[in-house]
């Protein structure tokens, strides 16, 4: 990096990474008041979740982790962590783009 | 694809022996059983080894496609904003092309430079050679409105029915229109994408460029080109069938991506031709670099969630699955494995951090010299492999803050237009 460049967006980015630490104490001890609490799965809808706070995106990954969640619980057992954290994210990353193609539609129209 | 880069690959999964072999002596399986990061990094090694090999498979499959010999008219489309530094080398790369027949259109999108001057001052100086060979060189002077606009409007003047864009910062090898143009075969043919050599005047970040670049052409789109399904046709150099493509959509922030799904949206086939050379400018320093990606990434999520992708073939939808399932997914999988290291810093876990950073950089180290190998292959660079270090380190941390920035930018809605680097004189 030269001497008169800055790291673009630099702001945004520690601003985004500002919300997950603020999103994962807040949550961390919400959730865990309630039967709900998986320390993996919040911490990944916490990172997806500190991208936008819109209502619609919000239900779409907190779907995730209800489905997510049901599967450790009653399907997979907490011993697979590999599985539920790879699918979690990989979810929550089909959600964003559902989220995307709504955002654009509503855009376009 | 020849024999020896086969035999490269199953080299290749052979080595992964000595590694898993390596990862054992350091302990790191006793790492992957007790750490829940550490599996979710095992997980991305398997989705980057389906996906090597994927690909690797296709261009083993891969065939020569027949060439057309007709030389039908061309106009070569230059869209330009603020390029008085290169735009007289991209003339004069356009204008001694060995391809008999086509006009060359500048479209100067309301520069702010010298732009015009320039172009007009060499069509001053070439009036003779223009006249000689019957070449005509319009210039279209229009407000600012974006690169896709620009391109709309050359489009709207163009006499031929086939057209090569090329970007102003660009240069031409004087065969690359012929050679695009050889690909044209048959109907069902959309566009061809060119080759795109960087120029990386003895920089190391620019010489990185050239390597991931050639990975782009000789891997990537290679194997795309296999079922005729190349996604990105780049701005760079590239042929289009007009009556292919109705408009390039503006507003856009990757109007080359988006130009080329909408051309497999109508049912053509979207080729590469690798001997159809073009060198471009390619951004030196890290801030460049950094804006450049954050563009192209933000155009690629863009055209990602205004394209429905089922409805486009089956071999289309694959593709745009394995984008999502290998470009983006494993993408968020690594930024969120990246957390694990305050988190082995704030515990005080030092050793399983050690383990942490040996099982990503051997890891990525090993899965980059399998695809540089593959990419000397027809790169005839070999040297390559030496920079497999940095690469990994450097490279793909720009690239990963890159995609970062551009999904905090895509949520916030953000609308930008062309993208600029500094430009230099070559």
């Amino acid at each position: 990096m030269g001497k008169n460049q800055k790291i673009p967006y630099l702001k945004e980015v520690l601003l985004y990474f500002s919300k997950i630490i603020i999103l994962l104490i807040f949550l961390s001890y919400l959730v865990s008041q309630t039967s709900f609490y998986n320390q993996s799965l919040l911490f990944v809808f916490v990172v997806f979740a500190a991208f936008s706070f819109n209502i619609f995106f919000i239900i779409l990954i907190a779907l995730s982790y209800a489905v997510c969640f049901f599967m450790t619980t009653l399907v997979l057992g907490d011993s697979n962590l590999l599985l539920i954290y790879s699918f979690s994210i990989f979810l929550n990353t089909i959600f964003m783009f559902i989220y995307f193609k709504y955002k654009y539609k509503f855009k376009e129209e | 694809m020849s024999k020896r880069v086969l035999i490269k690959i199953i080299l290749g999964l052979l080595a992964i022996i000595p590694f898993i072999y390596l990862l054992n002596y350091l302990n790191i399986s006793d790492f992957i059983k007790n750490t829940p990061i550490s599996k979710l990094i095992v997980f991305w090694i398997f989705f980057d080894f389906i996906y090597i090999f994927y690909r690797a498979f296709l261009l083993v499959l891969n065939k020569r496609r027949l060439h057309s010999k007709e030389h039908p008219f061309v106009s070569i489309l230059i869209p330009a904003y603020n390029e008085e530094i290169c735009i007289e080398k991209t003339l004069n790369s356009c204008l001694f092309q060995t391809y008999p027949n086509f006009e060359i259109i500048v479209i100067n999108d309301g520069s702010v430079d010298k732009t015009l001057e320039v172009v007009n001052s060499f069509i001053k100086r070439q009036e003779y050679y223009l006249q000689n060979k019957k070449i005509n060189l319009i210039i279209i002077d229009k407000p600012n409105q974006g690169k896709a606009a620009a391109l709309n409007s050359g489009k709207d003047k163009a006499n031929g029915d086939f057209l090569v864009t090329i970007d102003a910062d660009s240069h031409l090898s004087f065969h690359a229109v012929e050679k695009i143009m050889n690909y044209f075969s048959s109907e069902e043919i959309g566009a061809v994408a060119g080759n795109i050599v960087a120029i990386y005047k003895d920089s190391i970040l620019g010489y990185l460029q050239k390597i991931e670049y050639e990975m782009g052409i000789y891997f990537i789109r290679a194997s795309q080109s296999f079922f005729g399904n190349v996604l990105v046709t780049p701005g760079a150099l590239s042929a289009y069938r007009k009556s292919a493509i109705k408009n390039f959509e503006e507003g856009t922030l990757t109007e080359d991506f988006d130009s080329s799904v909408r051309i497999l949206e109508k049912g053509y086939k979207i080729i590469l031709a690798p001997d159809a050379i073009c060198y471009t400018q390619v951004p030196l320093g890290t801030s460049d670099l950094i804006r450049q990606r954050i563009r192209w990434q933000e155009g690629s999520l863009e055209v990602f969630s205004k394209h429905s992708f089922h409805r486009k073939g089956f071999f289309v939808s694959l593709e745009w699955f394995f984008l999502l399932l290998f470009g983006f997914y494993p993408l968020m999988a690594k930024f969120i494995s990246f957390f694990a290291i305050p988190l082995f810093i704030i515990s005080g876990d030092y050793i399983n951090l050690l383990h942490f950073i040996i099982l990503f950089l051997s890891y990525s180290v090993f899965s980059y010299l399998i695809l540089f190998s593959i990419v000397a292959h027809y790169s005839h660079d070999k040297k390559s492999l030496l920079a497999v270090p940095l690469y990994v380190i450097y490279f793909n941390t720009i690239v990963l803050y890159s995609v970062l920035v551009a999904q905090i930018l895509i949520f916030k809605g953000n609308n930008r237009t062309w993208g600029k680097i500094k430009r230099y004189h070559i």
